[in-house]
Parts: C-alpha cells; sequence; structure tokens
C-alpha cells in the first residue's frame, strides 16, 4: 500500500460521496467507508504494518485521508438534510385561503356581560355588589320607597302581582319585583345605620306587551349611596365618571328634572349621543342626547324607612337599564332577541 | 296635556322658538311627547311648484295638477276657483298627506287631515291650499300663490308674512308624570315656562263676579268625606249656540271637539284652569239641591261616555256620585249622566265646580275605565282654590254668546278650611343636598318666579305653598324646584368625598359567575330565558312517565297569556324550548343557564316570600366536533360528553368525593342518568332526555343531554380554599391490572376497590378497556386499568409496587369475586 493508492482512494470515495443523494445511499457510503468496517478503518489498520521510518508519513496521511472524508461525509450530511426538509415543506404546502375547521363561538349572553360591565366600573368607584329577591313584598317594592297604596305612581310601572303561599287569612301581597330599588331597602336594613356604597343588579318584571321596545322583563342596576355629607353634585359627577368609562372618556352628561317618588330631587340622566356624537341624528330624535338613567337624592321618607335619620345623612341613587346599554351600543332595534335566545344572535357577543 | 302656543302666549311673552321652549320644558322636567303645526305651522306644508296641469275630461273646473317639492312630483286634484288661471311654475301651499289643515267649506274654524286618495278618478296625494285652509285668513276663494322667490320643498311658513296668523297654531304635547299636575293647565304651563324664561306670566282673564246666595240649591256632602269643595250655580236666560270662533280654535288646538255654547265654556275652563266642571240642564233635574254620596250596589246611571243605545253604566259600590233627589246625575270628576245633559232647548244651567278626591277618582276611573279630561285631572290632583273662580270665567265665557245670562243662585260648600303649607328651610340644606352655594336672594327669586312665596330671612328661607302646588309639602321639594329652575347643568361636578364603606365582598355572587364563566370556557354559550313559563311545564319533562306529580307554583295575578302565567321552578323546560327552536337551523347545540327559580312549596321560604334559589343547567345535542371539508363523517355527542363538562366543574369547584350512581328520574331515559353526590348532599344529575320529552318539546334531535344542578349545592360543597399539590418530584411506577368481573358491576365499585387497596401509595388510576364478547365468559365482562404509583418523597422499588398491585387486586378478588388476567 503506498501513499498514491491512499490519495486516489481518497479520490475515488469523495468522487462517490458526490452522487450520494438520499439517507440511506449516504448510510451506505458511511458503512463502506468511515465505519469500523469499512475502508478508511482498513487503511488506519495498515499504520503498524509500514517500515518504521514510513510509518509515520503513512500514518499522518491516513489521518488526513480520514478526516477530509469525515467533513465532506458531514457536509453531505447537511446538505441532504436540507434538500429533504425543503422537499418535506415543498409537500406540506396548502392553500391557505381554505377555511379552517369549524370551531363554535360560544359565551356569555349580552346581558350578563353588561351587568358585569356596568357592575365593575361601579367597583372600581368602590362599590359593592348587592342582591335581593326577584319575588319582593309590596312593602318593600312600593310602600317603603315612598309609593302608598294608589300613588300615581304605580301607574307609571305595570306590576305583576303573585299569588304566595300563606297561612292565616291575611296573604302577603307580593309583586314580581318593578325595579331593583327594593335592594335600597334590604341594604338599609343590612348596613344601616352605617354608610352604604352598594350597586344593585337584577332581573325586573312589568306587566307590559311584548314589542320590540317593550318586554315583560329586563335587567337594571340600581346604585345607593349614603352617607354623611353626600351631595347632589357627587350624584352628578358619579355618573359622569361611569358614561366615561363605558362609553368614552369624552362624554358628557346631561341632567333633566324628572320625577321618581323615592329621590327628590329627581333627575334624568342623558349622555351624548353615542351614534352622532351629539349633532342629532334619527336615533336621538335630533335632540343630541339619549336617555340613560334615572336618578336623584334619596327621599327623606325612604332614609327614615330604611332606619336612617335624614337629619344627618343624605344620599343618593340612581337605576339603569341593562337591554337598554347593550341596544344602544351594539345598535340592536328589537329587545324580545335578549329573551330569545337563538344561537345565531348570541354568538356575535362571544 | 296638549298645549297650543297661541293659547299660552296670551299669559306669557316669550321670544324663545317653539323648539326652544320645548328644550326648557324638557330640562325643567316636563317631556315633550309631540310638537304639531297645524296649517301654515305645519312642516308638512310644503311650497309646490306647478309642473304641469289640465282640467279633468268630465269636469272641466276641475283640474289635475303636478306639483314637484324638489324631491317628488305629487299629484293633486284641485276644484279651488282660481285653478284654471294658474300656470306651470307657479309656487303653490301643498299640504301632505298627515298634515292638518284648516277646513275651507266650515263654517268658521274646522280642521281636516289630509290623506292620500282619489278623487273624482284620479289620485290626489295632497291638497293645494287656500289662505283659509291655511288659517292665515278667512279667504277661501281660490288657492294662495306664493312669491316666486319661494323655492320647491320649503316650509311655506318661511314664505309667508303673518305676524298674528289667525288659526295656524303649534302645539306641544306635555307628558304629565304625577308631581307636575299643574301643567294640566294652559295657566299653569304659563307659570312654568315665565319661570323658565326669565318672565313674569300675566295671569288675569276676563270673570264676572259671583256672590253666595239666592237660592236652594247648597249641596248636600254630609254622606261622604271625598268632597273637598262643591261650588254650584243657577244661571238663567242661556241659549245653546255655536262657541265663538277664537274658543273653538282653542278647544281644537288642545285636542277637545266643540260641541255647543254651554258645553264649550265648561271645557275651556277646564283646559284654562284645570278646574273640570260640569253643566246640567236644570230643567231636567229632579232637584237643583245636589248632593254627593257613594253608589249603592246595582244603581246604574246612562252617562255621555256611552252611545244612546248602549246599556246604562253599572255603578260599582264606593263610585262617588251626584245625585239630585237621590238619583245619580253624575259620576263625581269623571262624567255626567245623559238624562241631564244640556240640550238644545237648555234655557237655564246649573253650573257645578267641585274638587273630588284624587285617590277616589283614581280608583273609580280605573275600575269604570272611563279616562276621560276631568278625570286625568282629578285623579292627579286639582287646586281647591278654582271652583269659585271657574264659575266666574265660565260666565265670562257665556255672555259672550248670550248676553243676557244671569246668575239667580249660587253656593259654595267646604268641607273644611284651607290649611296653608308653610315650609321652612335653610340656605345650608339647600347647599348641602344640591352640592351648590347660592345666594338668598338667588334662591328667592327662582321660587317666586313659579309663583311661590318665599321670603328670606337671614340663612332661613320660608315657602308659603299656594294651593295650586300641592305636590309641595317637604324641604326636599323646595330644594328640588330651586335646582330645576336654576338649572341643572350649572350643578357642579364632584365626586363622594366620605370613605367607602367596609362592605363584605360579595363572595356568592363571585363564585356563581365564576361558574358562569367555567361554562363557557367548557364551550356552552349562555342564555337566559323567561321567568315566567306555564303551569304544565314541568309536567312534560314526566312525559313517558305515566302520570306526573303535581308542582306548586308562584301564580302571576295578572299575566299576560297561560303561556307566562307562573313563575318558573325549574330551567330545564325552557331550555329545551329554546333548543327546540335553535336546533331547527343549528343542530348542535351546547347551551347553559344559571338562573333563579320560585319553589314555593320548599320550607326554606322566609318572611312571607317563596323560597328562591339558583339551578344551573345545560344542554348538548348534535355532534362532538361539526363535520366540514376536513372531517366528513360525524360524531354525535354522547353522555359522555356531558359527564366530562360534570367532572371539569367539580374538578374546578375542587370538590372532592363525588360519587355517580345510576338513577331514574324524569326528565331523563331510564338507564342513562346519574346522580351526583358528595356524601349525603346531592348535587345534581346529568343524563339522556327521555326520548318521550324530546318528541314532547318537539326536539327535533335524535338524542339531547341534560346536566341540571343545585347551584347552592355545587358552592357550598366547593372548596375555593383548596390546598395546591406539590408536583411529583420522583418518577411514578405504572401498573396494568385486567380483570374478568360480572357484567352488571358499575365500574365506579372497581375504582373505589382500587383506591382502597391502592391506600396512600396510589397516585391515580384510568380504565383503558371494556369488552364483553367472544372470549370473555357470559355474564361477565373484561376490564383494563392502568394504575400509577407513587411514594411523593423517593423513587417506589419495584417491590414495593408490586405489593401495592398485590394488595389491590386482593381487594378485588374478595370484594368483587373478580378473576385477575395475568
Amino acid at each position: 500500500m503506498s501513499l498514491s493508492e491512499l490519495e486516489s482512494y481518497r479520490d475515488s470515495a469523495l468522487e462517490e460521496l458526490k452522487s450520494v443523494d438520499s439517507g440511506d445511499a449516504l448510510e451506505a457510503w458511511y458503512r463502506s467507508h468511515l465505519a469500523p468496517s469499512g475502508q478508511a478503518t482498513a487503511w488506519k489498520k495498515q499504520i503498524g504494518k509500514q517500515a518504521p521510518e514510513d510509518r509515520r508519513a503513512f500514518g499522518q496521511t491516513v489521518n488526513v485521508v480520514s478526516k477530509a472524508l469525515q467533513a465532506a461525509f458531514g457536509e453531505r450530511k447537511e446538505r441532504i438534510r436540507l434538500v429533504e426538509l425543503a422537499e418535506r415543506m415543498k409537500a406540506e404546502a396548502i392553500d391557505v385561503t381554505l377555511p379552517g375547521h369549524p370551531r363554535p363561538i360560544r359565551g356569555l349572553h349580552p346581558v350578563t356581560a353588561m351587568l358585569r360591565e356596568v357592575c365593575e366600573v361601579f367597583e372600581a368607584m368602590g362599590f359593592t355588589v348587592f342582591e335581593s329577591p326577584h319575588i319582593e313584598l309590596d312593602e318593600t317594592n312600593f310602600q317603603l320607597l315612598n309609593i302608598p297604596e294608589h300613588h300615581p305612581a304605580r301607574e307609571m310601572q305595570d306590576t305583576f302581582y303573585v299569588d304566595v303561599p300563606h297561612q292565616g287569612d291575611s296573604p302577603p301581597k307580593a309583586v314580581m319585583r318593578t325595579h331593583t330599588s327594593p335592594g335600597q331597602i334590604r341594604a338599609m336594613r343590612a348596613f344601616g345605620p352605617g354608610p352604604i356604597r352598594v350597586v344593585l343588579p337584577g332581573r325586573c318584571y312589568r306587566n307590559e306587551d311584548i314589542t320590540p321596545r317593550s318586554e315583560i322583563q329586563f335587567h337594571q342596576v340600581e346604585g345607593l349611596l349614603i352617607g354623611e355629607g353626600v351631595r347632589m353634585s357627587d350624584l352628578k359627577g358619579t355618573l359622569l365618571l361611569f358614561a366615561q368609562r363605558v362609553f368614552g372618556e369624552n362624554q358628557s352628561v346631561r341632567l333633566r328634572g324628572s320625577y321618581f317618588p323615592f329621590t327628590e330631587p329627581s333627575v334624568e340622566v342623558d349622555i351624548q349621543c353615542t351614534l352622532c356624537e351629539g349633532k342629532g341624528c334619527r336615533l336621538c330624535k335630533y335632540t343630541g342626547w339619549l336617555e340613560l338613567l334615572g336618578a336623584g337624592v334619596v327621599h327623606p321618607n325612604v332614609l327614615r324607612n330604611g332606619g336612617y335619620d335624614p337629619a344627618r345623612v343624605k344620599g343618593f341613587a340612581f337605576g339603569l337599564g341593562i337591554e337598554r346599554l347593550v341596544m344602544l351600543r351594539y345598535g340592536i332595534s328589537d329587545i324580545r332577541h335578549f329573551a330569545d335566545n337563538d344561537v345565531r344572535f348570541l354568538a356575535q357577543f362571544a | 296635556m296638549f298645549l297650543p302656543i297661541e293659547w299660552v302666549k296670551s299669559f306669557v311673552a316669550f321670544d324663545e322658538s317653539v323648539e326652544e321652549l320645548g328644550e326648557r320644558l324638557t330640562v325643567a322636567g316636563i317631556e315633550i311627547e309631540s310638537d304639531v303645526g297645524y296649517g301654515l305651522l305645519s312642516e308638512k306644508v310644503v311650497v309646490g311648484e306647478v309642473q304641469r296641469l289640465a282640467p279633468l275630461e268630465n269636469k272641466p273646473d276641475v283640474a289635475h295638477v303636478v306639483v314637484t317639492t324638489g324631491d317628488e312630483e305629487v299629484e293633486v286634484v284641485s276644484a279651488a276657483p282660481n285653478v284654471a288661471s294658474i300656470r306651470p311654475g307657479t309656487k303653490l301651499a301643498l299640504a301632505m298627506p298627515g298634515a292638518t289643515v284648516f277646513d275651507g267649506y266650515s263654517e268658521g274654524v274646522g280642521l281636516m287631515r289630509v290623506r292620500a286618495g282619489v278623487v273624482y278618478g284620479r289620485s290626489s296625494n295632497g291638497v293645494l291650499c287656500s289662505a283659509k285652509e291655511l288659517g292665515i285668513s278667512e279667504d277661501h276663494s281660490g288657492l294662495l300663490v306664493l312669491p316666486d322667490t319661494a323655492t320647491a320643498g320649503d316650509a311655506v311658513q318661511q314664505h309667508v308674512q303673518s305676524e298674528t296668523p289667525l288659526y295656524a297654531d303649534r302645539v306641544l304635547e306635555l307628558a304629565i308624570l304625577p308631581n307636575i299636575a299643574r301643567c294640566q293647565s294652559v295657566r299653569g304651563c304659563a307659570r312654568e315656562i315665565a319661570a323658565l324664561v326669565g318672565g313674569q306670566a300675566k295671569l288675569e282673564v276676563p270673570l264676572v263676579n259671583l256672590e253666595q246666595g239666592g237660592g236652594l240649591i247648597s249641596p248636600d256632602l254630609s254622606a261622604t268625606s271625598l268632597c273637598k269643595r262643591f261650588s254650584v250655580a243657577r244661571v238663567a236666560g242661556v241659549a245653546v249656540k255655536p262657541s265663538p270662533d277664537w274658543v273653538k280654535r282653542r278647544l281644537l288646538m288642545a285636542g277637545v271637539e266643540p260641541i255647543n255654547n254651554l258645553v264649550d265654556a265648561t271645557n275651556y275652563v277646564m283646559l284654562e284652569y284645570g278646574q273640570p266642571m260640569h253643566a246640567y240642564d236644570s230643567s231636567a233635574l229632579p232637584s237643583e239641591a245636589l248632593a254627593v254620596r257613594p253608589a249603592r250596589a246595582g244603581e246604574r246611571l246612562h252617562t255621555l261616555a256611552q252611545g244612546d243605545d248602549e246599556d246604562p253604566l253599572e255603578l260599582l259600590p264606593g263610585t262617588l256620585l251626584i245625585t239630585s233627589a237621590d238619583t245619580p246625575v253624575a259620576v263625581a270628576g269623571i262624567v255626567g249622566g245623559s238624562a241631564t245633559a244640556i240640550a238644545d232647548s237648555t234655557e237655564t244651567v246649573l253650573l257645578e265646580c267641585a274638587n273630588f278626591d284624587f285617590l277616589t277618582v283614581r280608583r273609580s276611573q280605573v275600575a269604570l275605565k272611563l279616562f276621560t279630561e276631568a278625570a286625568s285631572r282629578f285623579s292627579r290632583g286639582v287646586d281647591v282654590e278654582t271652583t269659585w273662580v271657574g264659575m266666574e270665567r265660565w260666565m265670562a265665557l257665556v255672555r259672550e254668546t248670550c248676553p243676557d245670562a244671569t246668575v239667580e243662585a249660587c253656593a259654595d260648600t267646604r268641607l273644611e278650611p284651607p290649611v296653608p303649607t308653610r315650609i321652612d328651610l335653610t340656605l345650608e340644606e339647600i347647599a348641602e343636598t344640591l352640592g351648590l352655594e347660592l345666594e338668598g336672594t338667588t334662591v328667592i327669586s327662582i321660587l317666586r318666579r313659579v309663583g311661590l312665596d318665599a321670603t328670606l330671612d337671614g340663612e332661613s328661607v320660608r315657602v308659603e305653598v299656594p294651593s295650586f302646588r300641592n305636590d309641595l309639602t317637604l324641604p326636599c321639594d323646595v330644594i328640588e324646584e330651586v335646582g330645576r329652575l336654576y338649572g341643572y347643568d350649572r350643578l357642579p361636578t364632584t365626586m363622594p368625598e366620605s370613605a367607602v364603606p367596609a362592605h363584605p365582598r360579595n363572595r356568592r355572587r363571585e363564585a356563581r359567575e365564576s361558574l358562569r364563566d367555567f361554562m363557557v370556557r367548557q364551550q356552552y354559550q349562555e342564555m337566559v330565558s323567561y321567568s315566567f313559563t306555564h303551569p304544565g311545564a314541568d309536567a312534560m319533562l314526566h312525559t313517558g312517565r305515566g302520570e306526573a306529580p303535581v308542582f306548586s307554583y308562584v301564580q302571576l295575578q295578572n299575566p299576560i297569556g297561560p303561556e307566562r302565567s307562573v313563575v318558573r321552578r325549574d330551567l330545564v323546560p325552557g331550555l329545551l324550548q329554546t333548543l327546540a327552536k335553535n336546533v331547527r337551523h343549528t343542530p348542535t347545540v351546547q347551551a347553559f343557564e344559571l338562573g333563579f327559580v320560585a319553589r314555593p312549596d320548599d320550607p326554606r321560604s322566609e318572611g312571607g316570600l317563596p323560597f328562591e334559589t339558583e339551578q344551573l343547567v345545560f344542554v348538548l345535542t348534535g355532534d362532538r366536533q361539526a363535520t366540514s371539508l376536513y372531517r366528513k363523517t360525524a360524531e354525535p355527542v354522547d353522555f359522555f360528553d356531558a359527564k366530562a363538562t360534570v367532572e371539569a366543574m367539580l374538578s374546578t369547584l375542587h370538590i372532592e368525593g363525588a360519587r355517580y350512581e345510576a338513577a331514574d328520574r324524569a326528565p331523563f331515559q331510564p338507564g342513562v342518568c346519574a346522580r351526583v353526590f358528595v356524601g349525603e348532599r346531592q348535587l345534581g344529575f346529568v343524563g339522556a332526555v327521555h326520548p318521550e320529552v324530546i318528541a314532547a318539546f318537539d326536539i327535533d334531535a335524535n338524542r339531547v343531554f341534560v346536566g341540571d344542578f343545585d347551584v347552592d349545592a355545587l358552592l357550598e360543597t366547593a372548596k375555593p380554599d383548596f390546598l395546591c399539590a406539590d408536583l411529583a418530584r420522583f418518577p411514578s411506577v405504572d401498573l396494568d391490572i385486567s380483570l374478568l368481573v360480572d357484567a352488571r358491576l358499575p365500574v365506579a365499585r372497581v375504582f373505589e376497590v382500587i383506591a382502597r387497596g391502592g391506600g396512600a401509595l396510589l397516585e391515580k388510576a384510568t380504565i383503558f378497556d371494556v369488552y364483553e364478547g367472544p372470549g370473555v365468559p357470559e355474564g361477565q365482562k373484561a376490564l383494563a386499568f392502568r394504575i400509577w404509583v407513587n411514594a411523593g418523597d423517593r423513587t417506589l422499588t419495584m417491590e414495593e409496587a408490586m405489593g401495592v398491585r398485590k394488595s389491590i387486586t386482593a381487594e378485588m378478588v374478595q370484594s368483587l369475586k373478580a378473576t385477575i388476567r395475568e
């Protein structure tokens, strides 16, 4: 075995490697050259058989050849990996304009979502959520809220009266709550005579025709703040901040005189029309304003009924309709969608 | 209340436009329900430019005219005398359909509503107006020709110079909230407007001075305390005639049809003063000494609200009546009787002007379903001081048509002398309530502008409340007047300064809302159904099971219909109904509702109210995953999809030791229903809906699965403060066990045995095969479990692991009579 044979072996092995173009062929080449049974290994075994004076030079050459083959093998292997990867990716290319796998879109009912949003905005102002029953006594729904029997204000709310089981001769007079305001009395009973800052979310009921604009059930969030030194201007500030948080930082509010038996003074609170930003359009009937909620300073009779001394503390209260807010925000014109629960309607809010 | 602008302007002058006035009233708490112009002032009366016209073939003096409003061409048939002289290009006043103009052919004033229609066989979609039709003069001799400068489509009022239109008017319709009864009269509105525009109302009107005495007509009020005042006058020398045009016009604008001079005068006084009154034909009364008393059972009266051939009205006991010689002649404050009404022959009138208790009138109008103008006023409260002046005003009006009318007798009976209301408050109270410091002089001037007698003494404000403001009784009422009239727009914007109260967190609500979020994460759509259902709803869930039990409901006394006549006691029927509607268009539905139910038979009812609780129900039907281009075969959901939701829910709530057992219960299919419980506490049920129930609810689906859970039970069993388990630091050993057991043995029993046999080293166990059939003995089934064991603090030796296996298999053999397959 001579050096020239070694070099010629190297050249032929490298030449052979050039035509290797698959993982399998590369494996075969490796086996016949670099593996323990391969030719390059055989060359190494020849080193000891050389004459002592040639052994060093021969050994060096064998090493050089072996390293060259190793390096070429490494390069080839990487080349083949890249080629195969490119082929795989080419095979995996698809029409990305095809639709995705169908995935159902499901979520909270928009009324729940809005109830939460409203409560969260007030919670950030230090209000706590307080809940009360759907079925109320006439006393808490009306009388203690300064709405005695036959008060004209009862005409403002068409009430569902209910039969409740009872013992004895005089059945309690009970109603499906017509507003969340009876929660005011319950909050006063729970926290009185201390200060109060609560919001009362809940479902309310009115005996009305079911039309695109009116429903027999709807949701409200009532607010009640009682304490020393509470002023009507605080009501205005609180509701302005609420309007800005819900409808945008540039919102402004307008207070209009109104009437509720349980507040005095009473106001309706309007926000700038969300569609035309106050310029006047069909939605706001060209007034630039949209009615948001009713509010006022808690009537002294109501404070007294809740166990407070109106000479010492004052309070404000407000109540807003949730469906109305959802309808305003999403441009919904038919309130019946909410109880209809068509999944195609609901999926839009998921 | 319809407020004609011309009428109110006769009491208070203002420069503001009607729009501005409406805005002021709105902000001050008097909402404008509508704003309508009549004749010239209607926005539906526009300039029409004549395009072409031609006489009708068989009616040469009638023309078919085509005018343009700029936007559209309108065909009108006109018989105006000057129509032949009209040339194309002429500008005319066109009243569009929906406009109300004045009737050109009526004697004096009358109204005509414009409608689209067919005249002489040609379509006519408007009216071309004369000056009389526009209400600006008496001239009805031909069409009013507008100046050439008018542009087609403009409102005609921009092009007609008319300082004081003869009849044309604008009318605001005001919403009368219970606290502004004072605005149910033109004078009351004038006072309010004066305060809002900073003017002074001049309320003097012609009156005929009356004095008591002159005959036996004093009313008898002894039978009731509900008539606060009763004034009466006998007026002779009258004759029934049409009212003067100016009276008719004001009545028409205020929405009241003119009848005759005597009746119109009563209506005029009612509109002007807010004081209803009634005129009887004296000759038809058995006695002129009227009395007031409650109706007796069975009494009847034919009233002016009924047709001639209608039966008399049955008067419910308690209804207040006016009687003459004990015979009913009117329903007090609501409507008069027909027999004693003004007739063409009336020569002597007995005039009644009284004040009745508002609650009594309110109740009666509802009971009798008679909502008259008079009742509307009495039921909100009428000024007790206007009965006498009302008669004086009536006389002045009647003298215009009957100069010889004479008052022969007059009487005025009061139940009790008026008690003046006085309200004292301080400037400090006003400032503290509103958050606004106002000068004493400012406060006084605001209050005086609405007619209140207010005086300032240092820091104290004293208000003597006039009789027309019965809504003011407390200092807060006066503070509202100050705030409202000063303008809430000038109220500062502040935030509450008090500390946030230390209310407890509402953990119950937080936990319940988390449960909702969990259901959404599990891919369920939330639904919010009606709280009301029909009384057969729960019985429907028992379809296919024989006779249903009787369910107790909270019943509505006045439901909108049988379908929504009781309060729901279970969410399942409502959700199945909703499901039925949805599967018609969406066959795969996964939905849930978490909401209120009322169970009046539950012993936990409190304070006289039925027990309310919350229920969580979920439904699923259709396919696990929708079929598509990529997934061609449908994979229907099954019981274990529903159960997976329950397992995930219990895991989220950290409810430990929950167990399932087969249950037979409505609305589920026997054999496909599990009761879920922890110890003694029942949490709910999950299962397949009984096929007969699916049919009863008309759900177009093969199978429907329902989970039904008691929210209280879930939240009270949940452990929100669970201790977090550390991750295993040493590898687990897994052991497979195959066994044969009795085919009827519930797998849950095997898991119990594994738990017992595995002891403290057991990490978890799963089942990976259930098989019955060839190769397994008859009546048996083959089960295969994989069990992981871990000591937690070290790697288990193989011997220890095998020891666990041995103990488990021994338990299986002993407790379950299992055969272990090695």
